[in-house]
């Protein structure tokens, strides 16, 4: 049965590491912000989760530490993806009403000229 | 972890790095660039882990659990202040 075990850490080593091609490749190719977001948080769990579990079968210290992150990452990567989503949405409504784009424009919030360096409104 | 499995897995994390590195820097909006960058964490997070059971150490976790602190409090920060032009 001990024999077993680095195969077994084999096995999900390759699991993580195909989920995790899979996702960033679904960030490659979806067209869609919404759609991106779901192929990215697929990473975490079935992507992490295997290479923490395979990492903890050499010991007890690095399984527990492991399930520590684990944990940590299920528990905020919701959060932080339900964050860019509602962002998304928000900036999708202020687009159909027709509000001007707080963010000048639709990239980086670069001051440019003099326009730009005026502190963007604040909104609830 | 066999030693042939660990060095392609890591030769393979470094590709999918890099990949999202470019992703990163060639997207087209900001979302867009948070989202690419926190998978770029959430990759590191998974290198490290990798790291973990190769070297058969469990000070890379630490690492990994502070880059998942970081990812989330940067994101949350940069989704907020997106959506209402302040971050607090």
């Amino acid at each position: 049965m001990a024999a077993l075990l680095p195969w077994l850490a084999d096995v999900l080593v390759v699991l993580g590491l195909v989920v995790l091609t899979i996702s960033v490749f679904g960030v490659l190719r979806m067209p869609d912000l919404f759609r991106s977001l779901h192929a990215a948080s697929i990473a975490t769990a079935l992507g992490v989760g295997p290479l923490l579990i395979a990492a903890g079968i050499g010991g007890s210290t690095i399984l527990m530490r492991g399930s520590l992150v684990l944990g940590f990452m299920l528990l905020t990567a919701p959060v932080s993806a339900h964050a860019i989503a509602r962002a998304e949405r928000h900036a999708e409504d202020r687009a159909a009403v027709g509000e001007p784009d707080p963010m000048t424009g639709d990239g980086w919030a670069i001051p440019t000229g003099r326009q730009g360096l005026r502190r963007p409104r604040a909104r609830r | 972890m066999h030693g042939i499995v660990f060095n392609l897995a890591t030769l393979w994390m470094a590709i999918l790095i890099g990949v999202g590195v470019v992703l990163t820097l060639r997207a087209g909006t900001l979302l867009v660039r948070v989202l690419a960058l926190e998978l770029v964490t959430t990759l590191l997070i998974a290198l490290l882990a990798l790291y973990a059971g190769g070297r058969h150490s469990a000070n890379y976790l630490d690492a990994a659990l502070m880059l998942a602190l970081l990812a989330f409090i940067g994101t949350l920060a940069a989704a907020r202040y997106h959506r209402e032009g302040r971050v607090f």
